[in-house]
């Protein structure tokens, strides 16, 4: 047994680690570090830690009794050997385990989950939950080398199997492996074939490993499709590191930062040209495994690409930018290699560029992994796969496949049609990379009779797509539960890279808890991630992060400069959505305190009010909404309900921020965790309107048959206006978060220039709804306080003036006022700056239509004549304020027109495929 | 010997402007043993910003070609002159039982490779169905041999089914051929391919024309012709024999290849994918006539 020189670390619940760590948490309350309990826990751990693991114990192997963990009988297990002393690889994690308490075990566990769920997990989008255990599994350097040693060999021998079956495929004409098995596999992309040696080239894979009950390693899956599992591994390092510091740091645990250097590092080295451009293309958003990808590509610093923004011209590859076609170098792939190119593969698969296939003959370098390395992955391979190193290689395997058979062959299925209760039957090609995406087998000795004889239909009819295999068991690991450690199975996932000169396998990887009764690959989706760490007593103690290796490599961060117009649009609608919703809560929210009887004195004189309200409605195409000449048929009540709750609306509050959502998803790399986390914690549920049942008691008056019926009671405008308030305070933090936090680039301009647009528009149809009929004077100051409220103004206009609100002032406030950060003419001459500021060609000597446009709009706004435009006609219309704030009102919109035009037209069609005329 | 001069013109018209498209053509007649190629020439319009010729592989010459100009119009002309040999009719009854091709007991030196073997396998219009497994069982008695089999299923498909060719289109799946006894070539060719399939047996799909004749006494239209589809089946006695369910014919001197694959997307005379154009229609004409 290696002894372990580092002094056994303790747990420091309640100490500085721990306020730097309840730091870090934002909802913290439950951990903080004057809790009674941690501060408690704590001291009883540090006893415990000094008498129950010395080094000294450490060195003649804990007694795994100590720990109150007891593996299964006969079953191997990672952390407790046979004879029951400890691993030493173990050995710091046991001890560490076993001398906290288990409360503060917990509070860790929880916290663990919480973090995960603030950075890495989407509430709304549970595709792929991420959970993780907070025990790694350790495994020795000796241990470690056995398995490097194997994942080598595997890598070889996949890179001389793609080779061979896109090459010369001497393995089907040989017969080691049945040709049926590779022609009925959908990844095997025909295309891609050549007939000549060196096709196919791999560049990372990932090997699934699991042990049997005996100790025995098998390889249960291969993946060579997407680079599925880096997220993962990635967000356990950076997560462990922070909530277990010092376990981590003692452990001597092997860093990882390495491995992600020498990929990236290979990536640059393949593009020719002196400024290459690295992209991961991904999936939609939407996708499950978007995720993990997402945070790979942020750490790696690539460029995130999805097959809109690409084009390929002349069998090269360009990105779209807001700067016109970029071109790319180094296309990273985490898309299925079939759905990569219309033209050519799938033809219902969108998810590359058309034309890729053509891009990626004439430069074999330019997609990683291959195109149609996933057929490699198939599994119908397993029982050919001695013969194939043998035949490739010339060598035995070092660790076999998992025992399996593939249904293609007569003999096999008429082998297990005879106990068929005994087996699990699996697509041969799941198609999926992702841990916990997996799909479990089919057991037909738990089915009715009906899944049986569909079970058999489908072996009839899709034999060669299918395996069979006994289950055969798992060795365990400890794993964290409640009642302290507990032995649970689980499958690790072992990672590769191809390097100039052969293959690296990472040092570490991710595991995953297989449930008792699930079967065999990495299958349940509920199962817990897990940090694998490989420990070597040569290692300096450091709980280096490897975001700080990332820094180290920060040469090549180079490219954030390429916004694709696909970001670039949906910033720009990021920016007016939150404007839009910010303006509707307002409105709302004031609506609603003008109008209660305990908030204010001018109850029932709101019928401009209703009539702003309803103009957002009526901008809706399917809305009900009345007439502007008879507002007071749609009650507030009724028209608060419509905004606030009807999903359908288009300038509705749930649409709207349900496309801030959407907006936010499609740019979420351009925007920081802070932001995505206050833009996806956005909600509506608040947003119900109660009306009263109960009409309001108001005095008789000569003149109420007169007056228009009584506004029904909103029963719950406190509890509304709180919520409107909420809201109104989140999308202030996150304007605030992109003022203060987002760098000045052509992102923010974007976003801003959203925003300016929106806000501008906003505030000149509050200004049309309400002062473009004069009417009489009360009702005219109600409006005017209104409009200085809802534009956030009223402050500003109080101090100014000291005196009543009065037309001509508040519009000068709101229209003309070059300091007030919310009138017309500070959006204009912003929206204009920010025009002016964006890359255009430099040949374009005049002002492009856009900048015209902008500052057209500014100058007319600018020489306004406000004691002109406030006089009313005999008809109480104010024609020319109406004539100004309608021109504003027409051509906002066609100014946001050209901006699209002429920066996102090339993303926002979407390529549809030509109609076959099909021959007759 | 026919000699044949053919014309094929397809013409596209968007609704919008086309802002860029890229297309695959298979319009370029293979030379096959029994056919010989004597000139060929396709013309586009607009001009393609790029072109690229290439035999995909199957080994069917094919062209790549992009058009970057906006554009409401897109046509392409092929036309070919070709020469076909008779050949002589195979002899059904001395070919291998299809059990043992089904159960590859016939070797890949006897020719079961793995340029026969891909066109066993499964493909979007051919994946094997129940429908489709019941629907053939009865051409498939034990120990036939297996053009003999080929051949029943052919007949029966041409007996049973009506063509039609307002029933179906493109993307009509082989079951509900089955169910509604009706379609066109390309549905009939599907079908005889995914009932060979599912019981194991190689076959293809191919692309081409045949000859028309014309009612007696009339005129031939011009530009009344069609493309046409038909399967054929592999026996390692006879390498490739054609057989046409619409028609049911065997070898025909009046049928000219023009590619063969696993379905109808590999092959398919012009695909395409579009950045704009709205909606389409399109306009074809063929003329084959003999010289």
């Amino acid at each position: 047994m290696t002894p372990t020189a580092a002094p056994v670390p303790q747990p420091e619940m309640g100490s500085d680690r721990d306020r730097h760590e309840s730091h870090i948490m934002r909802q913290s309350d439950d951990l903080s570090s004057s809790d009674p309990l941690l501060v408690r826990t704590a001291k009883r751990g540090q006893t415990t830690t000094m008498t129950g693991a010395t080094a000294d114990s450490a060195e003649h192997g804990a007694d795994a009794t100590a720990t109150g963990y007891v593996p299964f009988d006969g079953i191997y297990d990672e952390m407790v050997a046979a004879d029951g002393s400890v691993r030493p690889a173990f050995t710091t994690i046991s001890t560490w385990f076993s001398s906290a308490s288990m409360a503060s075990q917990s509070v860790r566990a929880r916290k663990t989950e919480r973090l995960l769920l603030d950075r890495f997990n989407d509430p709304r989008d549970m595709g792929q939950p991420w959970h993780l255990d907070i025990v790694p599994i350790a495994f020795s350097k000796d241990e470690w080398a056995k398995i490097e040693t194997a994942a080598l060999q595997r890598a070889r021998l996949y890179q001389a199997f793609l080779s061979d079956i896109y090459g010369e495929q001497t393995l089907l004409t040989s017969g080691t492996v049945p040709a049926d098995l590779v022609l009925n596999d959908s990844s095997y992309l025909r295309p891609l074939f050549t007939g000549q040696p060196g096709s196919c080239p791999l560049t990372f894979l990932a090997i699934d490993l699991a042990r049997d009950p005996a100790g025995h390693w098998r390889v249960i899956d291969v993946h060579t499709e997407t680079p599925a599992g880096h997220g993962f591994v990635l967000a356990n390092r950076m997560i462990m590191a922070e909530i277990s510091p010092d376990l981590f740091r003692f452990s001597r645990t092997v860093p990882i930062g390495p491995f992600y250097q020498s990929l990236s590092q290979t990536l640059y080295e393949r593009a020719k040209g002196d400024d290459p451009t690295v992209a991961i293309l991904t999936p939609s958003p939407k996708s499950a495994a978007f995720r993990g990808h997402a945070y790979m590509a942020r750490y790696l610093g690539y460029l995130q690409v999805q097959g809109s923004d690409l084009r390929v011209v002349d069998q090269n590859v360009y990105l779209k930018t807001i700067d016109g076609l970029k071109r790319i170098d180094v296309l990273l792939r985490a898309i299925e290699g079939r759905r990569a190119d219309p033209i050519e593969l799938a033809p219902d698969g969108f998810e590359g560029p058309v034309g890729l296939v053509q891009a990626a003959r004439q430069n074999p370098d330019l997609i990683a992994n291959a195109l149609g390395s996933a057929v490699i992955e198939n599994r119908g391979l397993s029982p050919f796969m001695t013969g194939i190193a043998q035949h490739l290689l010339g060598e035995d395997l070092l660790i076999p496949d998992a025992p399996r058979l593939w249904l293609g062959q007569r003999a096999i299925r008429d082998t297990i049609a005879a106990d068929l209760d005994d087996y699990i039957i699996y697509d041969a090609q799941e198609g999926t990379g992702s841990p916990g995406q997996a799909k479990s087998g089919t057991r037909a000795g738990t089915m009715s009779g009906e899944q049986r004889a569909a079970l058999e239909q489908r072996i009839a009819l899709d034999a060669s797509l299918l395996v069979a295999e006994k289950p055969i068991g798992f060795a365990t690991a400890p794993a964290w539960s409640e009642d302290g450690l507990r032995p649970k199975p689980f499958a690790l996932r072992v990672f590769a890279t191809g390097l100039k000169d052969g293959f690296q396998v990472m040092p570490g990887g991710v595991a995953l808890t297989i449930d008792d009764d699930a079967a065999v690959a990495l299958t349940s989706n509920e199962a817990r991630s897990r940090d694998v760490w490989v420990v070597s007593p040569n290692t300096p103690p450091s709980s280096v992060t490897l975001s700080r290796m990332a820094h180290a490599d920060s040469g090549i961060q180079r490219h954030s400069r390429n916004l694709q117009s696909r970001v670039a649009d949906n910033l720009f609608w990021l920016g007016r959505y939150c404007e839009r919703a910010d303006a509707t809560l307002r409105l709302v929210r004031q609506a609603l305190t003008q109008t209660a009887p305990d908030l204010s004195r001018s109850s029932g004189r709101n019928t401009r009010l209703t009539r702003a309200l309803n103009q957002i409605l009526a901008k809706d195409g399917s809305a009900d909404a009345t007439v502007p000449s008879q507002p007071q048929s749609n009650g507030l009540a009724d028209i608060i309900g419509k905004l606030c709750s009807e999903p359908d609306r288009v300038y509705g509050l749930p649409r709207t921020i349900d496309n801030i959502r959407r907006t936010a998803l499609q740019c979420r790399d351009r925007l920081s965790t802070d932001s995505w986390g206050l833009l996806t914690g956005l909600s509506v549920s608040g947003l119900v309107c109660v009306p009263s049942n109960v009409q309001p008691l108001r005095p008789t008056t000569p003149d109420a048959e007169a007056a228009p019926p009584p506004e029904p009671e909103i029963a719950n405008a406190h509890d509304l206006i709180e919520t409107c308030d909420q809201l109104i305070n989140q999308l202030s933090a996150f304007a605030g978060l992109t003022h203060e936090n987002m760098t000045r680039n052509s992102g923010r301009q974007f976003l801003d220039m959203g925003r300016r647009l929106e806000r501008a528009l906003q505030l000149v149809e509050l200004l049309d709804s309400l002062f473009t009929n004069a009417g009489d004077d009360d009702e005219l100051r109600d409006n005017l306080t209104f409009a200085l409220c809802v534009a956030d103004s009223y402050l500003t206009f109080r101090s100014r003036y000291h005196l009543g609100p009065e037309l001509k002032l508040v519009l000068d406030l709101l229209l003309i006022d070059e300091t007030n950060p919310r009138s017309l003419v500070f959006q204009l001459a912003a929206l204009s700056e920010q025009i002016d500021g964006l890359p255009r060609s430099s040949d374009d000597a005049v002002r492009a239509t856009e900048q015209r446009m902008a500052l057209d709009l500014l100058t007319r706004t600018r020489l306004v004549d406000l004691d002109e435009i406030i006089q009313s006609d005999d008809s109480g219309t104010r024609k020319m304020l109406k004539t100004m704030l309608d021109s504003v009102i027409s051509e906002l919109p066609q100014l946001s027109e050209t901006i699209s035009r002429h920066y996102f037209s090339l993303a926002d069609e979407q390529p549809q495929r030509l109609r076959p005329h099909f021959p007759r | 010997m026919p000699t044949y001069s053919i014309l094929h013109r397809t013409t596209y018209s968007y609704s919008s402007p086309v802002i860029q498209s890229h297309h695959l053509l298979h319009l370029t007649p293979r030379s096959v043993t029994h056919q010989d190629v004597e000139r060929h020439s396709i013309v586009i319009e607009p001009t393609p910003t790029s072109q690229q010729k290439r035999n995909d592989y199957f080994g069917n010459p094919s062209v790549h070609i992009t058009l970057d100009e906006d554009h409401r119009e897109f046509s392409v002309t092929a036309r070919s002159g070709i020469k076909v040999d008779a050949v002589a009719a195979p002899d059904l009854a001395a070919t291998t039982r299809w059990e043992d091709i089904a159960e590859r007991k016939v070797t890949a030196a006897q020719g079961l490779d793995r340029s026969v073997l891909d066109f066993a396998c499964r493909s979007r219009y051919t994946a094997p169905t129940a429908t489709v497994l019941e629907f053939a069982r009865d051409s498939f008695q034990q120990g036939m041999p297996v053009l003999v089999a080929a051949d029943a299923l052919m007949k029966r498909i041409y007996t049973e089914f009506r063509f039609d060719n307002a029933t179906t289109d493109v993307s009509t799946p082989v079951d509900q051929v089955i169910a509604q006894k009706s379609g066109v070539c390309q549905d009939f060719a599907h079908l005889q391919i995914s009932a060979l399939r599912a019981f194991g047996l190689p076959a293809r799909y191919v692309s081409g024309y045949i000859r028309t004749h014309p009612p007696d006494g009339s005129e031939k239209l011009a530009g009344s012709d069609a493309s046409h589809a038909w399967v054929s089946v592999w026996a390692p006695e006879t390498g490739w024999v054609d057989f046409d369910p619409t028609n049911n014919l065997v070898n025909s001197p009046d049928h000219i290849t023009v590619a063969y694959g696993r379905d109808f997307d590999d092959v398919s005379p012009i695909s395409g994918v579009l950045l704009g154009g709205g909606a389409h229609s399109v306009a074809v004409a063929v003329d084959v006539t003999p010289l």
